[in-house]
């Protein structure tokens, strides 16, 4: 059995996503200094979304890519610099070339669950450039299982090196965890990781389900600072880990202060799963979209529940954010026709 | 008024499509639909229309120089690098629905009387087909125009190989278009493919960042152009706005395809296709009134 | 007034459709398109017309056929109707109807018994078939589930031993064997189910037909059973093939429409599943079942036996299909058999 558990901590990547991607290049300085003294393997960094995403659709960062790339670097001595790609958002041209310029050494290509063959390409250049390449499916509950091990087959055949899903709105429950994890380990060649979302209060508990099914990459980031409800929460993980007799290879008393670092210096208020989050979760709509719902249901004097619930009814993706607005506009020209 | 003989070159997807729409045309006459594969489903839906089909390729045009005075290329950047030297050297107008980008950028709503002087047009992408005129709008009617940003959705089905390959060139073609039309200092694209089921329409985001939005200055115009580019593409609509949230200036908008032979949801394909149509009868009737005989000029 | 022919399909229908209403419920207000105008496509279009006629789904039938001389020798009783329309299509160039939700692709290019003295026909009819189908289908704006049938055979020859044949029991068959043509074709067109699903985005169930048995079914279709019928109908003896120990299983056509309907609306997109009678039964007890409902005695013989002769098996295991849609109760073997001969004589006939 593979009792080795590679961590990959999104603090500073998804924790973008609960602060409305204004996570400084002082603050990444910091984290990164901290986490790197723990030993963690590989620190992502970049806009909630990954590189390129900088957006008014999904919120305009406060630091521009190449300072967070070249602070984190300069940051990290023996954590691996990560990030995060997608497709649509962010180009080889314009985004992956520079990156790689600015050192990264892990690159996580991302798409939409049933949308691998859009990463083609990505992923083909980053293993070109020698770079250690993932293949990452996100909001992977909106497809079958057989389905996420088709799109996952293709990201192997473009040559990803591992193959990471995400349960971006936080819907499952571990049984769902275990047996997509069984699928993607009876098709690939390569190591299978979970990164999980706390909505339903499961991000634990289906990382645990999805390391005893077999996976062996497991993202978790500093007291769970993520999108939404936030993610797994690392400290937590890494404890947890060690109690089931896995290694991480990071040293715990070093995690803990790092997390303290990140409470202290980082994140503004504790994740907590607030009420707007559970319904997230159960719409299947993606975490990241709590802040600009909130914001917009403001603006438009709806009740953010029902914007979630008709999101999910449309089954609206990451990145599909401009929809919030007309979801929003709708309900509330129903809400005045009715009054 | 006599028609104008224009061939298409590819018989895919979107290539029967524009059959479908030149068949309709008063202006237009498909003189030769051109493919490779005699049993494609596109061939097989020009023979039941009645019209010439050839499955040689560009040589059908090389061979009979006098077939046509206009053609649609809807056949990939690489060959139509190749096919554009062959159309160059017969005087043969181009309407590029490919990624090339050899000529300038054609818009209809936008730039139609600048494209009349130009031998191959370029028709951008079918999310700058959508925002450009949104973004030519805002450029035209607010101070300072710092940033353009459009999001585009469209139906996973109607992405096709070509388009998913080319998501980048997609996106690079898009901002450079939104940088032209809206003389914006920054401009950036974004494209989402939706799996639903079924499919959902496409639809368009125009967020502009401007010095102190001006909405009433805008509607005039956006209003005209709107209704300019309804003028070929029925199913073009504004959802949302022009509104401003935090900040910025929002626009939505949807294209509901007219189903020709594309299906409805398809907006993003019909959209790029009836621009090209728009320009084309843009040519005939141009001609016509030159008297442009329909051989003139020809090298033969 | 004697009972007509289409109210007592109704009569086996209804029960069925009753229990299960809840599962097809997506399929009201819906245009359901079905290629293919042979046993399967006829059964589910009486399904169909009864859910619209007791249950008032409002269903738009529209059947695609390549010469309609089924409907027209057996089915007039739809051709009257304004909920159900029929065209004459070849499968291999099919144009689906453009306002289709549904679609249930249940043609096949050439009859049982003439698959293997037409093997080209039948191998290019099964591809072509199936690749006009899905081409066409991407052009639909509304579409929301296609039902491919396949066959049980794709599974390939199964040892004996097996008693009944699970969705994964896959043995690979002889591509260079001539019988073998039409379950390699099977086989391929599955393959091109996954690609289009995948490709091309389309939603896409299948389904694998095992032996089907009921009216709209002619007594020269090449398997045991129904030569056994047809050996009675003539009044002859009835000639079993081998020791009468070979094992198979027959599905009601009333039951299989109603499953593949379950299918059509709710089956889950990548999905197959076995469609057949999980009863099996040795052909000596369906000799002496059909035997049972001539009032003459009707005789049965044993040919050739020897220990030449291989016992085979051909039994699906449905519990997938059964557990997932909880569909359990189903039409007897006995009342599907005499079922099927009272149609067999009423229609004697107008069999070609």
């Amino acid at each position: 059995m593979n009792k080795k558990i590679l961590i990959s901590d999104p603090t500073l990547r998804d924790g973008n996503h609960a602060v409305r991607h204004q996570i400084t290049a002082q603050q990444m300085a910091t984290y990164c200094k901290a986490a790197d003294a723990a030993g963690i393997p590989i620190v992502e960094v970049g806009h909630g979304n990954g590189v390129g995403a900088s957006s008014l659709q999904l919120g305009e960062a406060i630091i521009s890519d190449e300072i967070m790339l070249r602070t984190a670097r300069e940051n990290l001595k023996n954590s691996l610099l990560g990030i995060h790609v997608i497709p649509g958002f962010a180009t080889i041209e314009k985004d992956l070339k520079k990156a790689i310029e600015y050192g990264v050494d892990v690159i996580r290509v991302a798409s939409h669950c049933t949308e691998a063959d859009l990463t083609q390409r990505h992923i083909e250049f980053a293993r070109n450039a020698g770079k250690n390449t993932y293949g990452v499916l996100m909001m992977s509950h909106m497809i079958s299982p057989e389905g996420l091990a088709e799109e996952a087959k293709k990201m192997e055949s473009y040559g990803a090196e591992s193959l990471v899903f995400m349960d971006s709105s936080g819907h499952y429950l571990p049984a769902d965890v275990t047996e997509r994890v069984q699928r993607l380990k009876d098709v690939l060649n390569i190591p299978v990781g979970f990164h999980a979302h706390n909505n339903l209060g499961m991000g634990i508990a289906n990382s645990v389900a999805a390391v005893e099914a077999g996976a062996t990459i497991l993202d978790g980031s500093a007291r769970g600072f993520g999108a939404g409800a936030g993610n797994a929460q690392i400290e937590v993980l890494v404890a947890v880990l060690e109690r089931m007799g896995y290694e991480t290879g990071i040293d715990l008393y070093k995690l803990l202060d790092a997390c303290d670092i990140a409470e202290a210096e980082i994140i503004p208020s504790l994740p907590t799963i607030k009420s707007i989050s559970i319904v997230s979760g159960l719409s299947g709509v993606f975490s990241g979209f709590m802040k600009p719902v909130e914001r917009v249901s403001k603006q438009f004097n709806v009740d953010p529940r029902d914007v979630f619930f008709e999101l999910g009814r449309r089954k609206i993706i990451a990145g599909q954010e401009d929809y919030i607005i007309e979801v929003a506009a709708e309900l509330a020209k129903k809400a005045e026709s009715q009054t | 008024m006599k028609k104008t003989n224009v061939a298409i070159l590819g018989s895919g997807n979107i290539g029967t499509d524009l059959l479908v729409k030149i068949h309709r045309s008063k202006y237009l006459h498909c003189s030769a639909f051109i493919g490779r594969n005699l049993r494609s489903p596109g061939m097989l839906k020009a023979q039941e229309l009645g019209v010439f089909v050839s499955a040689e390729g560009i040589d059908y045009i090389k061979n009979n120089p006098k077939s046509c005075e206009l053609v649609f290329d809807a056949t990939s950047a690489q060959a139509h690098i190749e096919h554009s030297k062959v159309f160059k050297e017969l005087n043969i107008t181009a309407i590029d629905l490919t990624p090339a980008k050899l000529g300038p950028m054609c818009v209809p709503s936008v730039n139609l009387s600048d494209c009349l002087n130009e031998k191959n047009v370029n028709m951008v992408t079918c999310g700058g087909q959508a925002s450009t005129p949104i973004a030519y709008a805002i450029g035209k009617t607010q101070k300072n125009v710092q940033y353009v940003e459009v999001v585009s959705a469209i139906a996973s089905r109607s992405a096709g190989p070509a388009t998913r390959a080319n998501l980048d060139e997609y996106i690079h073609t898009t901002e450079e278009a939104l940088k032209k039309f809206s003389g914006a200092a920054k401009t950036k694209a974004i494209l989402n493919l939706n799996p639903a089921t079924p499919c959902i329409d496409m639809q368009t985001t125009i967020m502009a960042k401007v010095e102190n939005p001006d909405i009433e200055k805008l509607k005039p115009l956006l209003n005209e152009i709107v209704h300019r580019i309804q003028s070929y593409v029925p199913g073009y609509q504004i959802v949302v706005g022009p509104l401003v949230e935090n900040g910025r200036i929002v626009v939505t908008i949807k294209v509901k395809g007219l189903g020709d032979y594309l299906p409805a949801y398809a907006g993003n394909l019909d959209i790029i296709n009836c621009a090209a149509i728009a320009m084309a009868e843009e040519y005939a009737r141009h001609w016509a009134e030159e008297g442009h005989s329909s051989h003139k000029g020809k090298i033969i | 007034m004697k009972p007509l022919f289409e109210d007592a399909l109704r009569q086996d229908l209804n029960p069925l459709l009753q229990s299960n209403l809840n599962n097809l419920s997506d399929l009201k207000n819906s245009h359901v398109t079905i290629v293919g105008g042979g046993f399967v496509g006829l059964w589910v279009s009486e399904a169909l017309i009864t859910l619209n006629d007791v249950y008032n789904f409002n269903i738009k039938i529209h059947l695609q056929t390549l010469t309609g001389k089924n409907i027209k020798s057996w089915a007039q009783h739809l051709l009257h109707r304004s909920d159900f329309v029929f065209s004459q299509q070849d499968c291999r160039r099919s144009k689906l109807p453009e306002q289709s939700n549904y679609i249930l692709h249940a043609a096949t290019p050439v009859t049982p018994h003439l698959q293997q003295s037409q093997p080209i026909l039948a191998a290019t009819g099964i591809a072509e078939g199936t690749v006009s189908c899905f081409e066409s289908a991407r052009l639909l704006p509304e579409l929301k589930n296609i039902l491919y049938l396949s066959s049980g055979t794709v599974y390939g020859s199964q040892p004996f031993d097996v008693l009944k044949i699970s969705e994964n029991n896959f043995q690979s068959n002889d591509p260079s064997i001539l019988s073998n043509v039409y379950s390699e074709s099977k086989r391929f067109a599955e393959a091109l189910c996954v690609s289009y699903r995948n490709e091309a985005r389309l939603p896409i169930v299948i389904a694998r037909p095992f032996a089907l048995l009921g009216p709209y079914q002619q007594s020269t279709t090449p398997w045991a059973l129904h030569s056994f019928i047809a050996d009675a109908l003539s009044a002859r003896p009835i000639r079993i093939l081998g020791d009468g120990e070979s094992v198979r299983s027959y599905l009601y056509g009333a039951d299989a429409a109603v499953w593949f309907l379950n299918l059509l609306s709710k089956g889950k997109s990548g999905s197959s599943y076995n469609i057949g009678n999980p009863q099996g039964l040795k052909l000596i007890e369906a000799a002496q079942i059909v035997s049972r409902f001539f009032d003459n005695k009707i005789e049965i013989n044993l040919l050739a036996q020897g220990a030449h002769l291989k016992k085979t098996r051909f039994v699906p295991d449905t519990s997938k299909f059964q557990n997932e849609f909880e569909i359990h109760q189903m039409t007897s073997i006995n009342e599907s058999i005499f079922k099927t001969i009272s149609w067999m004589k009423k229609n004697k006939a107008l069999a070609i």
